[in-house]
């Protein structure tokens, strides 16, 4: 799985697609490279295998996060002294499970996310075959 | 509008020496991009949340960090029923440019929300903890919160060595009920996340 680390920095390259990457651009597009595509970017001096690298890991990303994740506002953060015994969660470290978790202990909060968690299906799968039962 | 005004606590300074203004940095905020049925700040509490709508973003502002915000005041209007407050916030764009001019324009016309980090960190008037000192609490201070901060006063001087020649902005809040509102979330470093998330469109 992508970390949002990754998706982000695969985001920013993207969005300064119209103008030259800098040399620290370069460097970061090689490690995504190897890191999400498992393959090695040869410097072959083309004009724009750099920017040709964006292109395929953008469309990589895109693919791999079709699948929306639980998402809070700007300004909003999970800190309750009785959920994980106060831990601090943003969207850095925010997962789908915690954030299901969180509005089964204070429903009325989903206020705070932008992109609500997506429901478990095999869960719901689960409970409708056990009262069919 | 402030409704109770029967005193509940009394004032023990803090044997913390204040340290008086503002950092150098804050975040500002277009008040039609606060999600207000989400926040928690209100004039009742003092202190709470500050949470943006469906991705909407804050903005930083920088200042130099000598006297950043200088010239800032709050002032008390004396009216027949109802006392109130006026905020004045300066801003110096110590640049001239299309983008710092684009910047200024939307200042100038806007209706916007400032979160400034008070310079003292710890608040003595509300002796919660037993020893006259509710701490960190004083660090976010809040304006435009109740009536949003406008433009009212604005000067660019080309020649002035001490500006760089940039634009001096006044923004102002008028008819606020309460001397201060404050972004405050369980604690100092919830309040530093949720400060920094501001920063983040989602």
């Amino acid at each position: 799985m992508l970390s949002r680390e990754t998706i982000e920095a695969v985001t920013g390259l993207k969005a300064r697609f119209n103008q030259p990457y800098s040399s620290a651009d370069r460097e970061l597009i090689k490690e995504l490279y190897h890191v999400i595509l498992g393959k090695t970017l040869r410097n072959t001096g083309c004009q724009n295998c750099y920017h040709d690298a964006v292109i395929e890991l953008a469309l990589f990303v895109r693919n791999a996060t079709k699948k929306e994740m639980a998402t809070l506002k700007a300004g909003a953060i999970i800190a309750c002294p009785t959920f994980h015994g106060g831990q601090i969660y943003t969207n850095s470290n925010l997962t789908d499970e915690v954030a299901r978790e969180y509005l089964a202990a204070f429903p009325k909060r989903s206020d705070l996310f932008s992109i609500l968690p997506p429901k478990q299906k095999r869960a719901k799968k689960v409970s409708n075959e056990e009262t069919k039962e | 509008m402030i409704c109770e005004t029967l005193l509940s606590a009394g004032y023990n300074p803090s044997c913390q020496a204040p340290q008086r203004g503002f950092e150098a940095d804050g975040i500002i905020i277009n008040r039609s991009d606060i999600d207000f049925a989400a926040s928690t700040l209100n004039v009742t509490n003092g202190k709470g949340s500050v949470v943006l709508k469906n991705g909407k973003t804050g903005y930083p502002v920088k200042q130099t960090p000598r006297n950043a915000f200088d010239g800032s005041t709050m002032e008390l209007n004396v009216g027949t029923y109802v006392n109130t407050w006026t905020k004045n916030i300066n801003i110096l764009l110590m640049s001239v440019g299309p983008d710092t001019t684009d910047i200024v324009n939307k200042l100038v016309n806007g209706d916007t929300v400032l979160i400034l980090r008070n310079r003292t960190k710890e608040d003595a008037a509300w002796p919660v903890d037993g020893q006259g000192v509710n701490p960190k609490e004083s660090e976010y201070e809040v304006f435009g919160w109740e009536q949003g901060l406008k433009a009212s006063a604005g000067t660019r001087t080309p020649n002035d060595e001490d500006t760089m020649g940039g634009t001096q902005l006044t923004l102002t809040e008028t008819g606020a009920s309460s001397h201060g509102l404050f972004l405050f979330v369980t604690d100092k470093a919830a309040t530093d996340t949720a400060y920094q998330s501001l920063l983040n469109a989602n």
